[in-house]
């Protein structure tokens, strides 16, 4: 997110797992969104095994204009040694207000093969069997009480447009406004407590508590991104977002 | 009351082997602050469903063995300040070492909250021998950070941790009893580095290991002040 209130700092750690010699490593990021135009930076001087991080409106300059937006980011870390697997590595986004900061983990991206399979045969039975499994289901959980409301958000970095399809436990299809993520763009559904609620409110220690779970059934291919996100009921400001 | 767990943690075992998901949480009461588990069904699932929950103190003592059932099709929520309870105080509040075992395609989070307001406690994340972890830390005057560690396994264990802030890179050891919950201050740990702070903020990071076998979940939990003498804390998620 950029706004007048709250900036995004992204932290990486490059590792190669057992190999803990500093060689170099690089980070690239790739932000897009609708009011944001599309860019990409290199950074270099990263090290193996040595966490750091940037704040993302230090190096793109569109994100210092004061336009309120939800973007996308694409994090890349890669090393020019050759023969060492990066992906140990991890990356953690913070939004960051004055006073508290709301951080989770990218969801991870797996990168094709780099030598592909020599028999074409071979590799293409391998991608129709991996196109035949079935599709995994996210769950989402849904509250909604005193202190928090829930959302989800599709970062959509593919070059194809994608729609959520969202179904309750029974399997039913939830009809809600889960219009489609054209490329490049970044969407937040809130989730409306008739949605998702499994009928049984509780009470609490700490009040009623409206619950239930969303599950999206038809799961995207890596390029695209999905996060549950829980705001604060006053403030409406995101206060916990997990990977889905 | 060990043996009689033992034959019971057993019986729950052949029960739940097979096509299971377990999480492991970092879980803590005090006066100013509880947590709660939820725990999402599976996908059409048709029944209803049982998990079991097992918790120990922050010394690896099994304290809390229990199996909840909750209808089908419905998000279970279990107040932990109730098994909680039977946890001995360390580091100033009771904090315990949570496994949640469910049905294959269930879901498990914990939610901690406050007086002035509630966040998700994100799962631990997971350190072997050949996996590391990282933590950005922000260290100013409103916010605090503690480190949870959870031991997966019954051996005690070493963890190295090191603190990366501005030109300095300290390194401290901790040991964690088996299946033990250890809470240690971002601060008090590296006290010489956050030393004559004042009203400045400073970027840091807190990178993880193990030794061979190891395996354990840590968790950074942040204190920030939200006005007067009130608190939020958030995770990594």
């Amino acid at each position: 997110m950029s706004s007048a209130t709250t900036r995004t700092i992204v932290h990486f750690y490059p590792s190669a797992g057992s190999v803990t010699a500093p060689y170099a490593a690089n980070c690239k990021l790739t932000i897009f969104g609708d009011n944001v135009e599309a860019q990409s930076i290199t950074l270099e001087g990263a090290r193996l095994s040595y966490p750091d991080g940037i704040r993302l409106e230090d190096i793109f300059v569109s994100l210092r204009e004061g336009v309120s937006s939800s973007f996308g980011v694409i994090i890349e870390v890669s090393s020019i040694q050759p023969r060492v697997d990066l992906s140990g590595s991890q990356c953690v986004v913070e939004l960051a207000s004055k006073g508290q900061s709301v951080r989770f983990h990218a969801k991870r991206y797996t990168e094709p093969l780099r030598n592909p399979l020599e028999n074409k045969d071979l590799a293409e039975d391998v991608e129709a069997a991996k196109e035949s499994l079935p599709r995994e289901v996210l769950p989402i959980l849904g509250i909604s009480d005193s202190f928090s409301d829930s959302s989800f958000v599709v970062a959509n970095g593919s070059d194809e447009p994608w729609t959520p399809e969202v179904s309750n436990c029974s399997g039913d299809t939830v009809q809600g406004t889960f219009t489609e993520v054209a490329p490049g763009s970044v969407v937040e559904f809130a989730l409306d407590e008739k949605s998702f609620s499994d009928n049984s409110n509780q009470a609490t220690s700490w009040g009623e508590v409206s619950k239930g779970t969303l599950y999206i059934t038809n799961s995207p291919n890596d390029s695209i991104a999905m996060y549950a996100c829980y705001r604060d009921r006053k403030t409406k400001r995101q206060v916990a977002v997990s990977t889905l | 009351m060990a043996q009689q767990n033992s034959v019971a943690s057993d019986l729950f075992t052949s029960a739940f082997s097979a096509d299971t998901v377990v999480s492991h949480f970092w879980v803590g009461s005090s006066p100013f602050f509880e947590t709660t588990l939820f725990i999402t069904p599976p996908f059409k699932s048709s029944e209803t469903q049982s998990s079991k929950i097992e918790l120990y103190d922050a010394d690896g003592t099994l304290v809390n063995e229990l199996e909840a059932s909750f209808p089908e099709g419905e998000v279970g929520v279990f107040e932990l300040s109730q098994v909680l309870s039977r946890c001995k105080l360390e580091s100033g509040l009771r904090h315990g070492h949570l496994i949640v075992t469910s049905k294959k395609g269930s879901n498990h989070r914990c939610r901690i909250f406050t007086k002035e307001g509630a966040s998700f406690l994100g799962q631990p994340s997971h350190v072997s021998d050949n996996q590391g972890t990282f933590f950005p830390v922000t260290f100013s005057e409103d916010r605090s950070s503690l480190l949870a560690v959870v031991n997966h396994k019954a051996d005690p264990i070493s963890i190295k941790l090191r603190l990366f802030c501005g030109q300095r890179a300290p390194d401290t050891y901790c040991i964690v009893p088996g299946y033990a919950s250890r809470l240690f201050g971002v601060e008090e740990e590296f006290s010489d580095v956050v030393a004559d702070l004042g009203d400045r903020s400073l970027q840091g990071y807190l990178r993880l290991g193990a030794k061979r076998e190891a395996s354990y979940g840590v968790q950074l939990i942040e204190r920030a002040s939200a006005g007067g003498s009130g608190a939020l804390y958030t995770t990594v998620n």
